[in-house]
């Protein structure tokens, strides 16, 4: 069943429209501010509207306009998209509380074009999850690169502008990629638009299968930060806490991966992979990111570069999950894909929290402040267990549907990968919390903490309640759940 | 029938008006640019109404003093020359309209010379345009040389006239190469008529001095629209000449000399001959280089001027590439990145005429200190940038799609990769120029206000342009495959 409606192109313009009324609200912070919480409400619910049509198994869709003859620009809200557009869209509620908190107790400069940018990243992101064809998909994919680079150079510092500098450089090189693929199927197949199970069968064969699927993974995977073109994440570190939180936990990192699902699931479609085989590197590839960036973690004293590997780490764990090409992986990786974002972002959070209160960023000099501020410390404790795995938190069950996705698959070598990243998981986190909890060495001293800034801590309480909420909570389980099988019966059947 | 006289029109009336522009000079009002700028705009409707004659009825043939081809002269204005008359005759309209009046300060008494020179310079290029004529397109290049190079020499800094004279050096090469080409042509086929060429040519393919004719035309057309390693010119000359100069001649000059080349490659030969001979290898080479160089180039300046510039060099670097592809698809892109490119280029010279003219600032170093005060003009050079780049959904993506598939349907991958990288390396100092812009803090200059009006409507008409992009590219597509891509590819 088709919907035609234009509220998915009004969810997507709110937040671009908001970003030039806080431009023109600049001199007065406080309606600047409102200005992006009126967006961040407006577009949260419309975007929730979305939800009864697409849930009763309806699929809404908006025509754009048609400017290479040919290949129609479209909208195209089914369950995949929605799940990421409703999490993003409904993190940035969140992250809007915190960036005000953590933007004001710090005296940020340039605030105007920090929120401007990031209404506008928003729009972009949602712009992917409701891209219809290709085309659509690679403008928002382009637009998402633009608007992010403000925040990643925001501080303006020599450090930052090489950070902005790298990830223009990875981001652009991957849109070449991409565009190629792009024209390359349009030429082609003579289609652009997103079919559940792919619509490239039987255009292309051997090598020129195997090197378009490469162009569409390679342009993706650098959002997706996958190992070999990762290092941009790390270095985007540089960029204010909230940006990490939600576009380098969710938004940015989480459209890369959500490309790759959608290449493999509308675009290519399990059934040519899997006959041509040309998915196994990428599992291979996948599986070597998630070990190696969580033995990277391991050894980071920044706290931030650490969550930052842990990330590339849990980001290839979702690659790995699509790439399995199983249905219990398909499911695995979009649960993933939602259940990492609540628990990461708690972590960015919590790092912002200690970086604002404590002026602290390396986990070795957290000696003795897990006494003096325990409820960030707490909140971050529960997180990194949601992320390893532990029930009943929401990684819990995204981490049980990898599994099962691996075991039905032709490696059952995999699952063991998704282990031992668990296992890895706590070892990285633990330190964190062991170094908080422990007494100061001698000689060093505790320093002053500031008051706890509720601005701040409000949202990570709330996020990781989702965190938690998404693993217990059958209502919202189900819903979740729901729109993920939804996807999986599209593309793989049955 | 006064509509077969209208291609003619399109050229007469602003070369005639060169010579009424002393007269009027006599007179308060009205003022020397305002005139000039009155005689382009009755051109840009005449080329208008010519180019929907094209569409509706075909071609427009014009025999000057009555004398019937291939004895006379012969103007044409098909779906491509009409086009591309349309295209010249818009631009520089627009840039002398709102660039015209800001200029007094430079030209001072001299403004009825400057402007006849700038009308002279158009009509040139007109002319080389819309003639069927080998011979007669070589009398119009030296005319919008000449005119020109009294352009650049007119520039306020003091080394404008060496600029000047370097260009002479170098162009007059180029129209001598051209000249000596067209010579050997006439030796070979006994016609100058380009028609009539292509019919007497296919007999005398196997004469060597055909094809010597062809490289010395190629190699004349290269120097003028500095092709790389011919463009050495074309930074000193855009840098030093005067602002109004610069708006109007850089974003169109090296336009008809691209359009002479299209000509004679995919009308005037047969491409098996071409290929026989490999030159389309050789377009793509050369074109490769010019986008490297144009862009590494690029890179280094500091001058903003020079910078764009050497924008330019890559940016016709990679028109001629995706000429030497040789395919539908991406001739269309070559074409489209044609018309745009004059835009984004009207759009950035605009830009750095009204920041010169506010502030004095000609490097990207001073231009840093203004964006708090002229937010709107920055607004519009960015949307230009990123429409330089290729960014979705701006002008420049359409025509890099259509370059690319084209390479892509052609088979060629390299071809196709250095479309690709072309928007990289565009990328990689177009976004050092927003960095440094945008990023680097220079102490703010409270004397500046916002750009002169004129200045920054027609910058916003340009950028309005960037951004319907998407809505012309279906018209485009429409009157290219039903108009010259049908009749080179059938």
């Amino acid at each position: 069943m088709i919907i035609v409606s234009a509220v998915p192109l009004l969810a997507i313009a709110v937040s671009a429209a908001s970003a030039v009324l806080i431009f023109l609200a600049r001199r007065s912070p406080s309606l600047r501010e409102s200005v992006t919480f009126a967006a961040a409400f407006l577009k949260f619910g419309l975007i929730a509207s979305l939800y009864p049509a697409v849930s009763a198994g309806g699929t809404v869709a908006f025509r754009l306009a048609e400017w290479i003859p040919g290949a129609p620009l479209s909208l195209r809200v089914d369950a995949l998209g929605l799940t990421f557009a409703v999490l993003s869209s409904g993190l940035w509620i969140v992250t809007s509380v915190y960036s005000l908190g953590y933007m004001r107790a710090l005296r940020e400069h340039a605030q105007t074009r920090y929120f401007a940018s990031f209404a506008l990243s928003l729009s972009a992101a949602v712009g992917i999850a409701f891209a219809g064809d290709l085309i659509t998909f690679f403008i928002f994919y382009e637009m998402l690169t633009l608007s992010t680079w403000p925040l990643v150079a925001h501080k303006e510092s020599a450090e930052a502008l090489k950070a902005g500098r790298k990830y223009l450089v990875y981001s652009l090189s991957a849109g070449a990629l991409l565009l190629t693929a792009i024209v390359w199927t349009w030429l082609s197949t003579g289609s652009t638009a997103f079919a559940p199970g792919g619509f490239i069968d039987g255009r292309f064969h051997g090598s020129a299968l195997a090197l378009v699927f490469f162009l569409f993974i390679a342009g993706c995977a650098v959002k997706a930060s996958l190992f070999p073109v990762h290092a941009w994440l790390p270095s985007a570190m540089a960029a204010p806490v909230p940006v990490s939180a939600l576009l380098h936990a969710v938004a940015v990192v989480k459209a890369g991966v959500f490309g790759i699902l959608r290449i493999t699931g509308y675009v290519f479609g399990p059934e040519v992979l899997q006959s041509s085989a040309i998915h196994q590197p990428l599992c291979a590839l996948a599986a070597f990111t998630v070990i190696a960036a969580s033995l990277i973690a391991l050894v980071q004293d920044n706290f931030k570069r650490r969550l930052a590997y842990s990330t590339i780490s849990q980001l290839a764990c979702i690659v790995l999950g699509t790439a399995l090409l199983t249905a219990g992986g398909f499911k695995g990786a979009i649960l993933h894909l939602a259940n990492h974002a609540f628990l990461k972002i708690t972590l960015f959070f919590t790092a912002g929290i200690i970086y604002v209160q404590a002026h602290r960023e390396n986990v070795s000099d957290f000696r003795g402040l897990g006494r003096k501020m325990p409820l960030p410390f707490i909140l971050f404790a529960l997180a990194a267990a949601g992320l390893a795995g532990f029930p009943p938190l929401a990684g819990f069950i995204s981490k049980w549907h990898l599994c099962l996705g691996s075991a039905d698959s032709f490696e059952r070598l995999y699952m063991g990968v998704f282990l031992f990243s668990s296992l890895l998981n706590i070892a990285y986190f633990f330190p964190v919390i062991q170094s908080a909890f422990s007494e100061p060495k001698v000689g060093h001293s505790v320093p002053e903490i500031q008051d706890n800034n509720w601005l701040l801590l409000a949202p990570a309480c709330l996020t990781a309640a989702l965190g938690l909420a998404f693993g217990c909570v059958p209502l919202l389980m189900k819903a979740q759940s729901g729109l993920a099988d939804q996807a999986v019966q599209a593309v793989f059947g049955g | 029938m006064m509509r077969d006289q209208w291609p003619a029109l399109i050229f007469l009336v602003p070369f005639l008006g060169t010579f009424l522009l002393p007269f009027l000079a006599r007179f308060k009002w009205p003022s020397a640019c305002t005139a000039a700028a009155f005689f382009l705009w009755i051109s840009v409707l005449l080329s208008a109404a010519v180019l929907g004659e094209t569409a509706l009825s075909g071609p427009l043939s014009y025999a000057f003093s009555g004398w019937p081809p291939p004895m006379g002269i012969e103007w044409r204005a098909d779906s491509l020359s009409a086009l591309m008359a349309l295209l010249m005759t818009l631009s520089a309209a627009l840039s002398l309209s709102v660039s015209g009046a800001s200029s007094e300060q430079e030209i001072g008494s001299r403004a009825a010379p400057f402007f006849m020179s700038v009308l002279l310079a158009v009509s040139g290029l007109l002319g080389m345009v819309l003639t069927n004529d080998f011979f007669n397109a070589f009398v119009f290049l030296e005319i919008s040389s000449i005119a020109t190079y009294a352009l650049i020499a007119s520039g306020p800094i003091r080394s404008a006239p060496y600029a000047s004279f370097r260009y002479l050096l170098i162009g007059t090469l180029g129209a001598t190469l051209y000249l000596l080409g067209v010579g050997y042509w006439y030796a070979a086929t006994g016609t100058l008529n380009m028609s009539d060429f292509v019919t007497r040519s296919l007999s005398a393919q196997d004469n060597p001095i055909l094809m010597a004719g062809f490289l010395l035309i190629f190699l004349g057309l290269a120097i003028k629209m500095g092709l790389t390693p011919f463009h050495s010119w074309m930074p000193d000359a855009y840098a030093h000449a005067s602002r109004t100069a610069a708006c109007v001649i850089a974003p169109i000059a090296a336009k008809a000399p691209i359009y002479l080349l299209i000509r004679i490659s995919f009308w005037a030969a047969s491409p098996e001959w071409l290929e026989h001979w490999h030159f389309w290898n050789l377009l793509k080479i050369l074109g490769f280089l010019g986008i490297v160089t144009g862009s590494l180039l690029a890179f280094r300046q500091e001058n903003f001027r020079r910078l764009l510039a050497y924008s330019s060099v890559s940016q016709i670097g990679l028109i001629v590439l995706a000429l030497g592809i040789h395919e539908r698809n991406a001739l269309f892109g070559a074409i489209l990145h044609l018309v745009f490119h004059a835009f984004m280029k009207t759009g950035l010279f605009l830009f750095a005429a009204s920041v010169e003219s506010r502030f004095g600032a000609r490097t990207v170093q001073e231009l840093s200190g203004l964006v708090p005060r002229m937010r709107i003009s920055f607004a519009v050079m960015t949307t230009s940038v990123f429409s330089l780049i290729g960014i979705p959904p701006l002008a420049g993506f359409f025509s890099k799609w259509y370059m690319l598939s084209g390479a892509l349907l052609a088979g060629d991958f390299w071809a196709a990769a250095a479309v690709v990288g072309s928007g990289l390396l565009s990328a990689l100092y177009l976004f050092k120029l927003l960095e440094q812009i945008f990023f680097r803090k220079n102490p703010e200059d409270p004397k500046t206000k916002e750009a002169p009006s004129m200045l920054l409507a027609g910058a916003i008409l340009t950028a309005a342009v960037n951004l319907a992009g998407g809505f012309l590219v279906p018209l485009f597509h429409a009157w290219a495959h039903n108009g010259f891509l049908k009749e080179i590819f059938g």
